[in-house]
């Protein structure tokens, strides 16, 4: 073929125009990589204050984290105006926690706000979400001797609570889901700085708007994530079982949640059922494990029915659904839930809810 | 006459050169196609849609197979003559034309939102089209061999989509039929939009170096679309529910997303890079229809300068088009409607012809 040198020669030409990526290409040195993201309220009407963490990549620079902030509209004017603040680009596809203030949260919902995040393909969904019961401005501003960075102290505070399943951890694709599934409303970790340490409160209810309603402890965080089916470690409980202060402390260590949902007399009713498999890990009270094990399942069994009626009457009250239950309302009773599907919450706060606790003992470790 | 001897099929290569047409992409908006129409229940039209590909395929070899050395360009000279079959024919070239330029916009598009935002989108097309002329340029035999190659490259990302099925709540397809028949029949179209590519028969075919082999490997095809189809529809309704997949442009791609390593971030990135691939075993075979057919209708023995002078045509094209969601989508739309009638009617029209042709030839002395 005579041509085939010239074909050659033409298509390969152009190829040494492709050599890199160069407007693509971005030095480290010149990024200024949000690892922390804090959203609050600000003084003024629909403004937001907005937070940012980032590395600091130099060797003269002392710290290593500068922290900006500034009052914007939205999340991406916030960014541009934090661009002209920071020597580098604002790279957000590295966040690892988003801080949301309890003040915004329960006057404008942020949802929406939060659009930039899924919108954004170079952004991460992994990020974690948490709530700050206070000011989020001192937790960005925490700096602490004994700990790492403030992005790598989060992230490690909210994910080790959430192992022990005393929080839940809801990422940004998590939130993302629970906004727009009609059959669950969101719930977020909850962070509070109590002097020198950061601790988390537990768990943030919100209603379908993204709005604050209200917290849960340790325990009910527990129970609301048994109830979500979404439970893997060992979760650690202590009950007073003898005044004063004498402890059963167990650990669960194996969860089979059973939930049943029907209409009985038209009126919408859940059954759950717990089975627990637990080991005794600590005992300063005078029962005796052997003989009265049959107490020792009566107490935890009924612990854990009262904290469930209890965390799901509150729930009902404030007319939203955390569990995920209306999930089960469509699987198994769709011509029902088509008439209430944008309405779940609501229905929920009238439905009947049933619980039943059935407890196993299965060790008590190595002293009697 | 074209070569076929030299450039002939196995089963193998054959039947993977229609699954790499077939599976293009559609598949990145699939579920949320789905789901718009038929909710989580649409799944069920799958299997429709693969019994409704199945049976054009199967109408597309009846038609070719009493002629096993003609292309379509070739038919369509003998059925009509030589000024109609010439106006079919060049219908016929625009409609593979029409694929290859809304293929490679669609990759370039993809590439430019998801990885590479600031390049030009001219570079990227660059990259793309100069691979696609040097595989082309040596026929379906290479085209065939790289498909069967890709195929297999890419066969992980199979697991890789079963796993959000573990983390999503399996509740969310429940119940199976959630509003009667109808909204399943109703997303039976765009799910055949889905198997297009099938088409392309209408060239392959005579390659094929085993004719009687040829429905075995349309079952082939189809049957492993309709497999990949399955599982990330599956998945994306596991992992969304019916109402979350409804808020993505391309939910296949955020289903790769939250992924991550301690030391990759943006997995994704990853995955479309092999997904690329995947696009070029589509783009690829029309591109070489198109400029095949070209050649077969000025009656060229060798394809490989109109390969070659179609490249800078399709520049010029770019040039003019606004590369945006919106346009892809109409142009798709377009694509699929012409796609629907070349695919499952015209062949229908064809047998029929086919055999009032032969009858009337006959009685002729």
């Amino acid at each position: 073929m005579k041509y085939r040198k010239y074909i050659t020669i033409v298509v390969l030409v152009p190829l040494i125009l492709l050599v890199g990526c160069r407007s693509d290409q971005l030095s480290l040195e010149r990024t200024s990589i949000a690892l922390v993201v804090g959203i609050d309220k600000s003084d003024e009407e629909g403004d937001m204050e907005i937070y940012q963490t980032s590395p600091v990549f130099s060797r003269e620079a002392k710290d290593t984290v500068a922290t900006l902030e500034t009052i914007a509209h939205s999340l991406r004017q916030a960014r541009d105006n934090l661009d002209s603040q920071s020597a580098g680009t604002v790279v957000g596809g590295k966040l690892q926690v988003l801080l949301l203030g309890k003040e915004l949260m329960t006057d404008q919902p942020i949802f929406d706000e939060l659009d930039v995040f899924y919108r954004d393909p170079k952004n991460s969904p992994n990020a974690r979400i948490a709530l700050v019961d206070g000011s989020v401005k001192e937790i960005m501003n925490f700096k602490p001797s004994d700990k790492p960075r403030i992005a790598v102290y989060l992230s490690d505070l909210i994910d080790t609570t959430h192992l022990r399943e005393n929080a839940v951890l809801t990422t940004l694709q998590e939130y993302h889901y629970a906004n727009f599934e009609k059959g669950i409303t969101p719930a977020v970790t909850e962070i509070k700085l109590l002097g020198e340490e950061i601790q988390v409160q537990g768990t943030a209810l919100l209603d379908n708007n993204g709005k604050y309603i209200f917290s849960i402890g340790h325990l009910d965080s527990s129970i609301l994530q048994m109830l979500k089916k979404d439970v893997q470690e060992p979760i650690p409980i202590s009950f007073v079982v003898e005044d004063p202060n004498k402890v059963l402390s167990v650990g669960v260590t194996r969860i089979k949640s059973n939930i049943d949902v029907a209409y009985k007399n038209d009126q919408l009713t859940f059954d759950v059922k717990f089975k627990l498999k637990v080991a005794i890990t600590e005992n300063t009270s005078t029962i005796d494990l052997e003989k009265d094990q049959k107490k020792i399942k009566r107490i935890i069994e009924e612990e854990i029915d009262k904290k469930t009626i209890a965390l799901v009457k509150k729930v009902q009250e404030e007319k939203i659904e955390p569990f995920g239950l209306g999930k089960y309302v469509r699987a198994f009773e769709y011509d029902k839930w088509k008439t209430f599907e944008d309405k779940w919450p609501e229905e929920f706060s009238e439905a009947d809810f049933n619980v039943k606790t059935t407890v196993e003992i299965i060790e008590h470790g190595v002293v009697q | 006459m074209p070569n076929f001897k030299n450039n002939t099929l196995t089963l193998t290569q054959f039947s993977l050169l229609i699954y790499g047409t077939q599976s293009g992409i559609g598949i990145l908006s699939l579920p949320r196609d789905l789901a718009e129409i038929g909710d989580t229940s649409s799944w069920i039209a799958l299997f429709l849609g693969y019994a409704l590909s199945v049976v054009a395929s199967i109408i597309i070899i009846q038609v070719m197979k009493k002629y096993p050395e003609d292309t379509i360009i070739q038919l369509f000279r003998r059925f009509f003559g030589k000024w109609l079959g010439s106006v079919f024919s060049i219908c016929w070239i625009a409609y593979t034309a029409l694929g290859m330029f809304l293929i490679t916009a669609t990759s370039v598009f993809i590439i430019n939102t998801w990885v590479l935002p600031k390049t030009a989108p001219y570079l990227i097309l660059l990259i793309i089209t100069i691979p696609s002329f040097y595989l082309a340029r040596n026929g379906l035999r290479i085209i065939s061999r790289f498909s069967v190659l890709v195929f297999f490259f890419t066969s992980w990302m199979a697991f890789l989509f079963m796993s959000p099925m573990f983390t999503g709540d399996l509740l969310n397809l429940l119940p199976i039929i959630k509003d009667g028949f109808m909204p399943i029949i109703k997303s039976v179209p765009s799910i055949t939009f889905s198997f297009l590519g099938l088409e392309l028969l209408f060239i392959f075919y005579p390659f094929l170096e085993d004719k009687t082999k040829a429905i075995k490997g349309v079952l082939i095809a189809n049957g492993i679309t309709l497999l990949s189809y399955l599982v990330v529809t599956f998945s994306s309704f596991i992992f969304y529910g019916p109402y979350e997949v409804l808020e993505y442009v391309w939910p296949t791609l955020n289903l790769v997303k939250p992924i991550e390593f301690p030391f990759l971030e943006r997995f994704e990135i990853i995955f479309l890079s092999f997904y690329l691939l995947i696009l070029a075993t589509t783009g690829i075979p029309y591109y070489f229809a198109s400029s095949f057919s070209i050649a077969q209708l000025l009656g060229r023995k060798d394809h490989q300068i109109i390969l070659f002078l179609t490249l800078p045509l399709l520049y010029i094209c770019f040039y003019f088009f606004t590369n945006s969601l919106t346009n892809l989508d109409k142009l798709g739309g377009i694509f699929n409607k012409i796609g629907l009638g070349i695919a499952f009617f015209m062949p229908l029209l064809l047998v029929v012809y086919g055999w009032l042709f032969r009858k009337v030839r006959r009685h002729k002395p």
